[in-house]
């Protein structure tokens, strides 16, 4: 299998078959990424997209370490999601409450009460954290990336990461065991 | 305790996480992506060498120039008329208003930016052609680019009118301030993200500087005493710490694949 870095090599030559390679290997991370952090399943679509575009006119400046090249494209698309996050786009639709919850995560609010293990109580949960947490916790949980890689994706440093990601942690247990107690609590009551 | 979080609970939240599976992309979608990419590919020289990066910011800069920032020229240039106007009955000292206009037009784009910026920036943003650092740092380059030619005309204005002035100190006064203050202003703003970074140091610069031309005994020293070679020397610290703040700016933006957009533009205006 060819590595990214001559991947990289055969699409500075205008290569477009080495491109879609590079392409299909890496849309899921990407495509996840964005998905999970920005939570609306049909505009990661767009990131995801705008991602690769950009990763296009990267190619010929950036300096690549060996393996290093997925954790450049999060560097991309963790960007992309924060001008996503600063773009009227985002605030038109956040004014105007058109958030896209569909393609099989619809809301169901029963469901979001009685199973603790729904994904909307997650992604509802990951919503509440700071952009800097959700980065960190999101890259750390659901993309095994070390703190050090972490630092480098987001642009800080390691130790930042770290207090980032336990801060979004003590978030979470806030929000998800609290649910859980309730949850609890509930179907006691219901049954006492 | 509320602000700790024991191994157990760590772990616990971690599998609840592990719940959040996000359905498998559709392949119809990642065909669209290669296809578009490859029509970018096609549309772009970016991957040849021959394609610099400051050609494209150029460009950048030409379409924020015909879209956005005409109220900002306007007033630059009411400002500049309006002290022109003043300075005309030759009772004003004509070094004061160089001193205190000199980094003006720079810092007022700053503020511009990050104001528009917090305001959710223009249509070009909101189409997605551009992202926001690009059409920072173009806004940027016309600033500075602004703040040279509307300190240029207004000293070559004063040249005209007070034949007594020395043409190298009337450069010197805004250029040593223009490159000092926007290079700490630049500094300030990246660290502090937001509008009221670009306000405070606006603030301050006016502050110091009508106190520093209001003072006759530093007047005089700067006009009559000071050699021009302090100024020079000034100036060429100023330029290499703009250099430097200028180039860290531009490699984090290309590092991060912000500068880059443009070929999507390139793309976006061919079809």
């Amino acid at each position: 299998m060819l590595s990214d870095e001559k991947l990289v090599g055969e699409i500075k030559n205008g290569n477009e078959a080495a491109m879609e390679i590079l392409v299909n290997r890496h849309y899921n991370t990407v495509f996840t990424y964005i998905c999970r952090r920005i939570g609306d399943y049909h505009k990661a679509y767009d990131l995801t997209q705008d991602v690769f575009v950009r990763m296009l006119g990267g190619l010929g400046n950036v300096k690549l370490q060996e393996g290093k090249f997925a954790n450049w494209l999060l560097k991309i698309a963790v960007n992309i999601c924060r001008d996503y996050y600063r773009s009227s786009t985002f605030r038109q639709m956040s004014n105007s409450c058109e958030f896209d919850e569909d393609a099989g995560l619809d809301i169901n609010v029963i469901s979001l009460l009685e199973r603790k293990e729904d994904i909307q109580s997650i992604k509802h949960a990951l919503s509440l954290l700071s952009e800097e947490q959700g980065e960190a916790v999101i890259l750390k949980y659901f993309h095994d990336r070390k703190y050090a890689e972490i630092a480098v994706i987001t642009d800080s440093n390691e130790s930042t990461v770290k207090s980032r990601v336990r801060q979004g942690l003590l978030k979470l247990k806030e929000i998800l065991l609290k649910e859980d107690n309730d949850e609890g609590r509930n179907f006691q009551g219901r049954n006492g | 305790m509320k602000d700790e979080i024991s191994r157990e609970e760590m772990d616990e939240i971690e599998q609840m996480l592990k719940a959040y599976i996000i359905p498998v992309p559709e392949k119809k979608r990642i065909d669209m992506a290669v296809n578009h990419v490859a029509e970018c590919m096609r549309h772009s020289n970016s991957y040849k060498a021959d394609s610099g990066i400051f050609s494209r910011l150029i460009k950048v800069s030409a379409h924020v120039l015909r879209y956005s920032g005409k109220r900002y020229f306007l007033v630059c240039l009411v400002i500049y008329a309006a002290v022109l106007l003043l300075l005309r009955d030759n009772r004003i000292n004509p070094y004061t208003p160089v001193i205190i206009l000199g980094p003006v037009p720079f810092m007022a784009a700053l503020l511009d930016i990050f104001r528009s910026r917090e305001a959710g920036m223009a249509e070009l943003e909101a189409s997605f052609k551009y992202n926001l650092k690009q059409l920072m740092i173009s806004k940027l380059v016309l600033a500075a680019f602004t703040n040279i030619v509307c300190n240029s005309v207004f000293s070559i204005a004063i040249l005209g009118m007070y034949k007594s002035v020395n043409p190298a100190k009337v450069f010197l006064f805004w250029c040593v301030p223009f490159l000092f203050i926007s290079t700490v202003s630049l500094f300030i703003t990246m660290r502090i993200r937001g509008y009221y970074a670009p306000t405070v140091c606006l603030g301050i610069w006016s502050a110091f500087s009508v106190y520093i031309t209001g003072n006759t005994r530093v007047m005089e020293y700067l006009v009559y005493r000071a050699e021009i070679e302090l100024f020079v020397l000034g100036g060429v610290i100023s330029s290499i710490f703009l250099i430097y703040a200028v180039s860290c700016l531009l490699i984090k933006s290309m590092e991060r694949g912000d500068l880059y957009g443009t070929d999507s533009a390139k793309y976006y205006e061919a079809i």
